[in-house]
């Protein structure tokens, strides 16, 4: 079977232009999209119309953030594991993520009434819960390697491994913190766990989150043509100079950074960073730099669309769905009809 | 395969580089020794095989000329500095390595794994730019490979839809493209077809009479005595016998390593078990 054409430097350009050009329209029609516009009976265009944009435009730019974030650390996990069923989930890193979200807002219900604690807790908590899924991510960022780091070398295998048992443990955890919040609270964290984004996410935390995404993106990027060389064996990749364990180490990290990212900022959504990978390398050819290009793109005009439909289907429902439920009852059909369509292992 | 043209981009060995050698060398996996005292030295314009029993710890000498493996006991030297004091990137444009069962992780072409062979040249911000893209060199030096291994009809195939044979040939094609003048093959012609054995064989010859040092494990005893300078005879990780094909290939020094009755005949050395002679 003949396969997609070389990577050059005229195709990254224009898939990058191109994919950022759809992002943007995709973005502003988001903006446009949901209950009551601008200008008409609902929304007269004045302060309050501006001040609804900025919040919608809070919510769709949260999206997009944790939608490239997702599909970026996906294409980088596919890679640096070598296989294409690895996403941020597998690894453990949304569920570490997830328990330091849940144990922040055990945390501070618990000691809310503790007055010593209280100005330390609120000046923490104008980060939202940035720092918490950033330490949850991390913190099983770390165990799962240290764990992979068997004889000197970080094995692909054991990274696996450990990251199902972590994720499993996650999971475990979320259940015993949600036993220990109030009744109240429970529909709000069930909602979590599936993924929300809020219009109310604070700035701070956006900014943190956008950060961290572009300078994990940047490391990720300019070192895909080494995710390539990687998809070798492990004695043919040390063969072409690779330093195989630093630069695993290094996509690790800046995986993990990109989960904590998206999670802070929209709760542990799941699919974005199994199914843009596998999208784009389908469209696009298994280069890892044409994929670091495309999957981020492609994952935040998905999340971006996908969350728009949860704003605007709200009246449907008890509610606004968890946009995790969207991303997996569109994500997964799709899913599997590139499974049946081709072998998607490529 | 076509000779190498040595005037293109035909790798340019240089003397000093291509000088490697293993002295007494050792290596373990855990407790269990692999490789014992062995002290070996390919010569640039000679192949060199390694020969021996399954088992015998080839494959594991390869990996420490490589540096893939660190000796337990011993030191690999590469231009008399140890080979562990360069950059790997450095090693890599000096010696390159075709692998016994290559493998390659989701569905690149033939092309883009013979581009891979450029990496040691570019890294991942070099000199043609951002994210290692190719330049012109890389392109020559690839379509050069890709001739001499006459697998260019297949370049723009799905590596792993290729047939065994054809995937040794595309893996031997990138370990030209990377210009090394030393290079070390695990047991290459395995998969090969006849013609494509033939052809192979004299694509290395080819290769040593430019100046490369090929070292090149094989079980295959009639090959390595046809083809190469050098023999090393390895059982269970020591060195048995090393010298030229009339000095190693012989009765006395084969027998008591394969357990096996070993003739000269007029067609060349012939091998029964024991218990039929």
């Amino acid at each position: 079977m003949s396969s997609h054409p070389a990577v050059t430097k005229g195709r990254l350009a224009a898939y990058g232009i191109g994919g950022s050009a759809i992002v943007v329209l995709v973005l502003l029609l988001c903006i446009y999209l949901g209950p009551g516009k601008p200008g008409t009976r609902e929304i007269a265009f004045g302060p309050a119309s501006h001040a609804i944009m900025t919040l919608r435009l809070t919510r769709v730019g949260a999206a997009a953030i944790a939608g490239a974030a997702l599909a970026a650390a996906g294409a980088l996990l596919q890679g640096l594991l070598k296989n294409p069923l690895a996403d941020p989930y597998i690894l453990g890193l949304a569920s570490g993520a997830a328990v330091g979200v849940m144990g922040w807002i055990v945390l501070t219900q618990q000691v809310a009434g503790m007055a010593a604690l209280t100005p330390w807790l609120l000046a923490i908590s104008t980060y939202g819960t940035s720092l918490p899924a950033l330490t949850g991510a991390l913190a099983a960022c770390g165990i799962v390697y240290f764990l992979a780091r068997r004889a000197g070398a970080l094995d692909p295998l054991t990274l696996l491994l450990g990251g199902v048992v972590i994720s499993t443990m996650g999971g475990a955890a979320i259940m015993l913190l949600n036993n220990i919040v109030p009744y109240g609270a429970r529909a709000d964290i069930v909602s979590y766990l599936f993924g929300y984004i809020s219009e109310g996410t604070p700035a701070i935390s956006i900014y943190i989150a956008l950060a961290v995404t572009l300078a994990s993106w940047a490391t990720a990027l300019a070192t895909a043509g080494a995710l390539n060389v990687a998809s070798l064996s492990d004695t043919e990749a040390h063969s072409l100079g690779l330093r195989l364990n630093r630069m695993r180490t290094l996509w690790f990290i800046a995986a993990s950074l990109l989960t904590a990212a998206a999670i802070a900022i929209a709760g542990p959504i799941g699919f974005v960073g199994l199914i843009c990978p596998h999208i784009c390398r389908s469209l696009f050819g298994p280069d890892h730099r044409q994929l670091l290009v495309t999957s981020p793109l492609t994952g935040a005009a998905f999340l971006m669309l996908a969350d728009t439909l949860v704003r605007c289907t709200g009246g449907w429902f008890n509610g606004q769905l968890p946009v995790g439920v969207i991303t997996a009852l569109c994500g997964g059909p799709f899913f599997l009809y590139l499974l049946s369509r081709r072998p998607s292992w490529e | 395969m076509q000779t190498p043209d040595k005037t293109a981009s035909a790798p340019q060995p240089t003397a000093s580089a291509s000088t490697l050698r293993a002295e007494n060398v050792s290596f373990a996996y855990a407790a269990a020794p692999v490789l014992s005292n062995v002290s070996i030295a390919p010569r640039a314009g000679e192949i060199l095989a390694i020969v021996g029993p399954n088992g015998s710890g080839k494959s594991t000498l390869l990996g420490t000329l490589l540096g893939a493996l660190k000796p337990t006991a011993g030191t690999v030297y590469l231009a008399d500095k140890p080979l562990a004091a360069y950059p790997p990137d450095a090693i890599a444009r000096a010696i390159a390595y075709v692998p016994q069962r290559p493998t390659v992780a989701f569905g690149f072409t033939v092309e883009a794994v013979v581009h891979m062979g450029r990496w040691p040249h570019r890294g991942s911000i070099g000199a043609s730019g951002l994210l290692g893209l190719p330049g012109p060199d890389d392109a020559a030096a690839v379509g050069y490979a890709l001739a001499a291994c006459d697998i260019t009809h297949l370049a723009h195939r799905r590596f792993r839809d290729l047939s065994g044979g054809e995937q040794q040939r595309a893996c031997l094609a990138r370990a030209l493209a990377q210009q090394s003048p030393i290079m070390l093959l695990d047991e290459p012609m395995n998969a090969l077809d006849l013609r494509h054995e033939l052809q192979l064989s004299h694509l290395l010859q080819s290769l040593a009479d430019s100046g490369s040092a090929i070292v090149l494990v094989t079980h295959d005893l009639r090959l390595a005595g046809s083809l190469a300078r050098q023999i090393a005879l390895l059982d269970h990780g020591k060195l048995m016998a090393r010298g030229t094909p009339s000095q190693v290939l012989t009765p006395e020094v084969l027998e008591p390593v394969y357990g096996v009755k070993v003739q000269n005949s007029p067609t060349g050395l012939t091998f029964a078990l024991p218990s039929i002679i």
